[in-house]
């Protein structure tokens, strides 16, 4: 029996959905363990990181521990692959790039509702909490991406093997419409007139219909700037895309270039009005934006 | 790249302000370094093209007049003509404007306009280096003019343009002919002309819609009965007198320029016919009151001008935008529902947009408006962009006056910068610090929101974006698009702890130079006590 591939994973700052993901490929995993040795992951307890041919990254840099965890990581690993989206792209951790790191713990300290005489924790045994929150790439180097929050089961088994194949993990390059399944009549007629009166969210709706482009129904879907590649699960279970997968190659920013495509297509009042804007355009993506933080944050 | 650098000294009016001699020496890796007193000039002129033939350069950077002024004066549009003849694509052309965008409104500040002279030297060559070949479609044209609007004027240019042996379509919203026969002198051409086989005469017929380019239109007719009906043809002749509705219902068919009165505005006053943008589109202006004679001449001129361009064996039209890449477009249909000329279109099939050469102005709208960046301006590669901005960011070193990158658009913001430069050279009140980085566009339609971010990002305290008057736009919907994107990105700024207040738009029209001095000087203010 010819040598396994051997693998490593690990996490930074996160919510291990990405290990989880891993884990949904239930009996296919066994297919997978034939040809991969998996020598070290979160739950198995290693102490001592060995050499690996493949390390897989989830999580976010967001304090000194991560960042040693993923260099050490690096050192280890012939190839190293982000896993999903905070990895890739900073993801949700990423948002707070948009609050100074005094406030962020302030906030998760002291003033939360349900906190009683709160302090934020001062010990040297807590990693210290970076100003800013990155993708592994603005790190240390990267080979591979698997995107996704999380990302689909069968995308990280297929990146699995075509890494044990010497390859890199493929991406689609699309954007999202190109799997979802939804009719779209008015986004299609050349027409200057906005597809809708107002701009609303999916449970303001009376009836979502599971068949219609949710922009034609004038609820926002990042689907048009986010990368296809999930398989429109959210659209599927008729939600509209959040935009998990991030942006596609040629575009620098999700949410600037959502704000272009969509003003002239929804009533841009509305959009003001009645929609995080930011939040919806950059809720994964903040850290690998043109300006990804604060203007006036502190330097690291 | 075989790039030459050709730097004007205008006769001492460029050279008293920038030193070109240093400049001319910073580029000293490029193959030609040239300095003359004025491009236009018979001497400069011939000079420029025997160093472009001898030395076998395949790219040009004019660092002097405005672009704008190239096409103004005959010995600048001969030049291109000449350097495309010889074989250079039409963006291996590059301009640095640092006679109207330097020289003049800098005049006194010798150091600062020097080294801003070198940044936009900086950024033509950028230009050179990422920007796209122009390729371009062949059209033999039809020798057929649509008439549209009968006055005495159309009746007097279809009889004329039947005598040229071209087949006429008159197309008239009015069912009879009885008011413009009352006068005398334009009975005879009429009644010479009406039965004509090459006469095809559309009473009560309005124009729905308007695809095609100079040479080969294809109009869809609306007839009283309410069908449609296809004419191809390769010219328009407009005659609409002062019929203010027909005109706003037609301006966003043939995109016309209208004046501050809502009549059709000629792209060159001096002309006694009116001429459009579109080369194949021209009016017989209305000038209340002027008789018979004068709308003779003008309908004299417009046929003169159409028939000597479609007289040509064939005519060639640039594309405007890049091929929709497959590997990124998802079919969002964005673009679609975005562009005001209805060029672009789905193949529901394959969910892959594509863009009608035939429709499409160039305006740059879908580009910014496509979520995946499928597209590219041919004109205006992002690319460039991005990298202009990164050199623009540096600043003029010195000059203590907030750094603003200002966003200027091809229609309206580019020739009122150039027309404040002509009032800054002599009158000291309209000049404005050097810190004023001026950067291209092709129109409000194409200012991207990311260039904003990145323009801030890269160390500009401000940006200031042009934007058309209300209805003026070149590409109808640009100033629309631009404002809409804008006011939201503002949110977008705010969430940076950037004050929306560092980016501005400011409403100009293309001859306002006071206007740009003083909004843009007002700006600087405005920053500065931020």
């Amino acid at each position: 029996m010819p040598d396994k591939v051997t693998v490593a994973t690990t996490w930074l700052q996160g919510c291990s959905g990405c290990h989880i993901a891993l884990f949904d490929l239930d009996e296919e995993l066994l297919d997978v363990l034939e040809i991969i040795d998996l020598k070290a992951a979160p739950v198995m307890d290693v102490k001592q990181l060995p050499d690996v041919d493949i390390g897989l990254v989830e999580g976010c840099v967001a304090n000194d521990d991560n960042e040693e965890v993923l260099k050490h990581m690096r050192e280890k690993s012939k190839k190293l692959v982000a896993l999903g989206t905070c990895a890739c792209f900073g993801g949700i951790c990423g948002l707070r790039n948009l609050y100074h790191l005094h406030d962020v713990l302030e906030r998760g300290y002291v003033t939360t509702e349900s906190t009683v005489d709160g302090h934020i924790p001062q010990s040297a045994d807590i990693p210290k909490l970076k100003e800013y929150v990155r993708p592994i790439d603005q790190v240390v180097k990267v080979d591979g991406y698997i995107p996704g929050c999380p990302p689909l089961p069968e995308l990280i088994k297929e990146g699995l093997l075509a890494l044990t194949r010497g390859e890199l993990p493929e991406i689609k390059t699309r954007n999202l419409c190109e799997e979802c399944t939804r009719k779209k009549s008015k986004m299609l007629t050349a027409t200057r007139d906005y597809l809708t009166a107002a701009v609303c969210s999916p449970n303001e709706l009376e009836e979502i219909d599971p068949h219609v482009c949710f922009l034609e129904q004038g609820v926002l879907c990042m689907g048009p700037a986010t990368r296809e590649g999930c398989d429109a699960r959210c659209l599927h279970g008729n939600m509209p895309c959040r935009g998990c997968m991030g942006p596609t190659p040629d575009a620098q920013e999700q949410g600037a270039k959502m704000i272009n495509a969509l003003s002239s297509i929804l009533p841009a009042g509305a959009l003001m009005f009645q929609e995080d804007v930011v939040g919806v355009g950059y809720r994964y993506s903040m850290p690998v934006s043109i300006f990804p933080h604060l203007s006036n944050k502190k330097k690291e | 790249m075989q790039a030459g650098l050709f730097i004007s000294r205008d006769n001492g009016r460029i050279s008293e302000t920038i030193d070109t001699g240093w400049l001319a020496a910073q580029y000293a890796h490029l193959a030609v370094v040239h300095e003359c007193d004025d491009f236009f000039s018979e001497a400069d002129y011939a000079d420029i093209l025997k160093i472009v033939s001898d030395r076998q350069l395949d790219s040009v950077i004019f660092a002097g007049n405005s672009p704008k002024h190239f096409e103004r004066v005959e010995f600048g549009s001969r030049m291109i003509e000449k350097l495309i003849d010889a074989g250079l694509n039409e963006n291996a052309i590059a301009y640095a404007n640092i006679r109207e965008q330097v020289a003049y409104p800098h005049r006194g500040t010798r150091e600062a306009a020097t080294q801003k002279a070198k940044l936009l030297i900086d950024v033509a060559l950028a230009r050179l280096e990422n920007s796209h070949q122009v390729k371009n479609i062949s059209v033999s044209p039809h020798r057929s003019v649509a008439l549209i609007g009968v006055t005495a004027g159309s009746v007097v240019a279809a009889n004329q343009l039947i005598q040229k042996g071209y087949d006429v379509y008159i197309i008239d919203k009015k069912n009879t002919l009885s008011h413009e026969l009352e006068n005398d002198a334009v009975r005879p051409f009429w009644a010479a002309i009406r039965s004509a086989k090459k006469m095809h005469y559309y009473p009560g017929t309005d124009v729905r819609d308007v695809a095609g380019w100079c040479g080969d239109y294809s109009i869809t007719l609306l007839h009283p009965d309410g069908s449609e009906e296809l004419c191809t043809c390769g010219g328009i002749l407009l005659s609409v007198n002062g019929h203010h509705e027909w005109i706003k219902d037609l301006r966003p068919i043939l995109q016309l320029d209208v004046d501050d009165t809502g009549l059709l505005k000629s792209r060159e006053k001096a002309l006694i016919s009116g001429q459009t943008k579109d080369e194949g589109v021209w009016f017989i202006p209305y000038v209340e009151g002027a008789g018979f004679d004068h709308e003779m001449s003008s309908a004299s001129m417009a046929v003169l001008s159409l028939t000597t361009i479609l007289d040509q064996n064939a005519i060639e039209h640039p594309v405007h935008v890049s091929e929709v890449d497959p590997a990124v477009c998802g079919g969002c249909g964005t673009c679609v529902k975005t562009c005001a000329f209805a060029a672009a279109s789905l193949d529901v099939g394959k969910k892959l947009s594509s863009v009608d050469p035939r429709r499409c102005k160039g305006c740059g709208n879908c580009v910014v408006s496509c979520p995946t960046g499928a597209r590219d301006l041919i004109n205006y590669p992002e690319k460039y962009i991005f990298k202009a901005i990164d050199i623009l960011s540096q600043g003029i070193p010195g000059d203590t006056n907030p750094r603003i990158l200002a966003i200027l658009c091809n229609g309206c913001g580019y020739p009122a910068s150039d027309a404040t430069g002509e009032l800054a050279v002599d009158e000291e009140q309209y000049r404005y610090p050097t810190n004023i980085l001026p950067l291209r566009v092709e129109c409000g339609g194409n200012v991207d929101t990311q260039y904003i971010l990145m323009a801030l990002q890269r160390g500009f305290d401000g940006v200031a974006v042009t934007i058309c008057r209300d209805g003026h736009c070149h590409h109808i919907v640009g100033n629309v698009d631009m404002e809409r994107r804008l006011s939201l990105f503002r949110e977008v700024l705010r969430s940076r702890a950037i004050q929306p207040e560092r980016m501005r738009i400011i409403k100009v029209s293309p001859h306002e130079g006071e206007i740009f001095s003083q909004e843009i000087n007002t700006f600087v203010q405005d920053i500065k006590s931020l």
